[in-house]
């Protein structure tokens, strides 16, 4: 059941969705989405497994159908046709190349299925396998490239018919760390070049950092919070957007007055809380935290605490800091040569909590942990 | 849009094993190496064998296997080769002179001038063969999809349907066919109702019972390898098809269909080669006009008598179907038999 009312819309939307919903038997895989995505923009689907971020993915695709809600791509009603009908290509997470047809037919497999032929279909593979700098595998079969190549494959048979909007569905995920990141990189210039939408599935937080210019962060079926990336990263709206992407320390508190939230770690200053009684949810991103063996004079928010772990990852050091009260602090610290690095574990220190970088979080509904991703 | 020149190109070299030449590329290399330079011989089963070990073991497991072969069916073979030599005598022994009239009369010349019976026969026993593979084709297909789609339980209790014919003898089930296609069976009625033949009369001897018979006999041979494959698809390929706008006749034709060629291959020669040397079947559901050359052999080691000239059929039989097998291996493009059966 699709609804029909494709009322008035913002002429840059090349995506819109609202009211999605989708089941597989009992399990509600998404419920109720509302999204929309400008034209040429690189968002991110963010998500832990099972939030729905694939299904939402495969529904753009056409491969699955939404049981309600409304698909529109370009101002377009899609939400009925089946995939093959729409002017939209995926890059799979197992890529899915035809192992019995070389790179080449691969790539020409769906401008073939369009009509396109001779002349025309070797000039536009071709192009494409340069775009993605395979243009020397194009003879060859899939089992003869690397994971990396492949990957390119899978990405160069998706452009090559200059879709409306581009899928990718965790595409980069079986690859090794350092490829990862170069595709990345690679996979934003060329989204920028392009001009093309991109809709990129991830787990990674990290990578939807690096790539997306939007994020939507997915949890169980919903949306928990959509906005400009570094929006999402600085001002977390949940405890479980604060610890999906990027790390987090919660802290509840009670507020005691403008400005003044009483936590286990004492009175803190933190900025917007007005003159009340109610509980207060708090994060704090661990890089925000400063350290220091002597303290600070004059600066509110300092918290004594003693070093109880330390992991050193060679650009930053990552403390585990145990405060006086029975809880834990999460601190990282650039490997610089200042004197605020290289505490010792055991260490007795001050931690400044700066008010701004205390960010009050909306009370969210208790749900199941988030489950990552093998 | 595409033909833009990229700017990635410029600036970054491809770092996997078997990119362009460039800066990445050394690296990569060394680091493979070492996979290449190991002794083969050195490592085989996971134990470290010398050549004469290996020779050992080899001996031990493999000897009762080609023993059997060699006593049973290798040894037989020649004999049958050296018999084709021979002449019959004129109450059916095997006796000397060497001699090719057997050959000879294959080609069609006899005492009574030359006759292309064999040469008909020959060619009508590759159209039977033909013609039940192609059917065998055409109904296992829709059959290894079905048996697939079916959830891994209910799988099996198909599977096994599929094979119970093999539990009874094929001349008996057979015999069971003579039953159903007879005058008292409903298909012998409804094709007397229709007025297609006269009342009381069996659907046999005729082609249609031969090639029933047939199809019926070699059917599971091709669903069984044809079911394996296609129980092995890959359906997220069927997905990235229907992707870049494939329709349903073009998602099977180019991704699922490739997909079965490895059953389908091994299907046809099982069934293709069994089929070229069929005899029972024709000979209880055909008459004389459906003699094929498995019936005109089975006659010259049986009524006739004619061992040496029966030695020769069997021989060039056997010749015919391996010089077909090879062909057929050759276009297929597998190396080795292995692959295909």
């Amino acid at each position: 059941m699709i609804s029909s009312a494709s009322t008035l819309r913002d002429p840059d939307w090349d995506v819109e969705l609202r009211g999605l919903y989708k089941r597989f038997g009992d399990f509600v895989a998404l419920d109720g989405i509302d999204l929309q995505i400008r034209r040429g923009e690189f968002f991110g689907l963010l998500g832990p497994s099972g939030c729905g971020k694939t299904t939402l993915l495969r529904i753009l695709a056409g491969l699955e159908m939404a049981d309600a809600g409304t698909v529109l791509i370009r101002g377009r009603q899609v939400g009925h046709l089946p995939a093959h009908k729409r002017n939209v290509n995926t890059v799979f997470q197992s890529y899915a190349l035809f192992p019995f047809m070389t790179v080449a037919e691969n790539v020409g497999f769906g401008l073939r299925m369009r009509g396109v032929q001779g002349e025309t279909l070797r000039k536009k593979v071709m192009a494409a396998l340069e775009l993605v700098e395979i243009g020397a595998f194009a003879g060859r079969k899939p089992h003869e490239l690397s994971g990396g190549q492949q990957q390119r494959v899978a990405l160069a048979r998706a452009l090559v018919n200059e879709p409306e909007v581009l899928l990718l569905d965790e595409p980069l995920s079986a690859l090794d760390a350092k490829l990862r990141k170069q595709l990345q990189v690679q996979l934003c210039e060329l989204q920028r070049r392009l001009g093309m939408t991109f809709i990129f599935v991830t787990h990674d937080q990290e990578e939807a950092l690096v790539t997306s210019d939007r994020v939507a962060v997915m949890r169980a079926g919903r949306i928990e919070q959509m906005g400009l990336i570094d929006e999402v990263y600085e001002r977390p709206a949940t405890a479980f957007v604060a610890e999906f992407l990027g790390a987090s320390n919660l802290l509840q508190g009670i507020a005691c007055g403008t400005d003044c939230v009483d936590t286990p770690l004492g009175l803190l200053k933190v900025l917007g809380i007005p003159a009340s009684h109610e509980l207060v949810h708090l994060a704090i991103r661990p890089e925000k935290i400063q350290l220091s063996r002597t303290g600070w004079d004059l600066l509110p928010n300092q918290v004594p605490v003693r070093v109880e772990n330390l992991i050193y990852t060679g650009a930053e050091n990552q403390y585990l800091l145990r405060v006086a009260q029975g809880q834990h602090l999460k601190v990282t610290a650039l490997n610089t040569d200042n004197e605020d690095f290289g505490f010792e574990i055991g260490e007795s220190l001050m931690a400044h909590l700066p008010p701004k970088s205390l960010i009050r979080l909306q009370p969210a509904p208790p749900s199941p942990s988030p489950m990552e991703d093998p | 849009m595409l033909e833009a020149e990229s700017p990635v190109t410029e600036k970054t070299a491809p770092t996997e094993p078997s990119g362009n030449p460039g800066p990445g590329l050394q690296r990569s290399q060394r680091a493979i190496s070492p996979r290449g330079g190991w002794d083969r011989r050195q490592i085989r089963f996971g134990e470290m064998l010398t050549p004469l070990g290996e020779l050992g073991r080899s001996l031990i497991f493999a000897g009762p296997g080609v023993l059997w072969v060699m006593f049973f069916l290798v040894l037989p073979g020649l004999l049958l080769v050296v018999y084709s030599f021979l002449s019959r005598g004129d109450f059916g022994q095997i006796q000397l002179p060497l001699t090719l009239e057997n050959y000879v009369r294959i080609l069609g010349y006899g005492p009574l001038g030359w006759t292309p019976i064999y040469w008909q026969i020959l060619g009508r026993s590759l159209l039977v063969a033909a013609v039940t593979t192609l059917f065998c084709v055409l109904l296992a297909y829709p059959l290894a999809f079905f048996i697939a789609a079916h959830p891994p339980r209910q799988r099996d209790l198909l599977l096994t349907l599929v094979v119970v014919p093999f539990w009874t003898n094929l001349v008996i089930r057979t015999y069971a066919w003579m039953l159903v296609l007879g005058p008292e069976g409903w298909p012998a009625r409804l094709a007397a109702w229709i007025g297609w033949i006269p009342p009381q009369t069996a659907l046999y001897p005729s082609w249609l019972a031969v090639y029933l018979g047939m199809v019926y006999t070699f059917l599971p041979y091709m669903v069984l390898p044809l079911y394996t494959a296609v129980e092995r698809i890959d359906w997220r390929l069927a997905e990235a098809a229907r992707d870049l706008y494939a329709n349903g006749w073009q998602v099977f034709l180019r991704v699922l269909f490739p997909q079965t060629l490895p059953g389908l291959a091994s299907g046809l020669i099982l069934v293709g080669i069994p089929a070229f040397g069929m005899f029972v079947v024709p000979d209880l559901l055909g008459g004389s006009k459906t003699l094929l050359i498995g019936n005109v052999i089975q006659l010259q080691f049986g009524s006739s008598l004619d061992y040496p000239f029966g030695a020769a059929l069997s021989f060039l039989v056997t010749g015919l179907t391996l010089g077909l097998i090879y062909a057929y291996s050759r276009y297929v493009g597998t190396g080795s038999l292995e692959d295909l059966v």
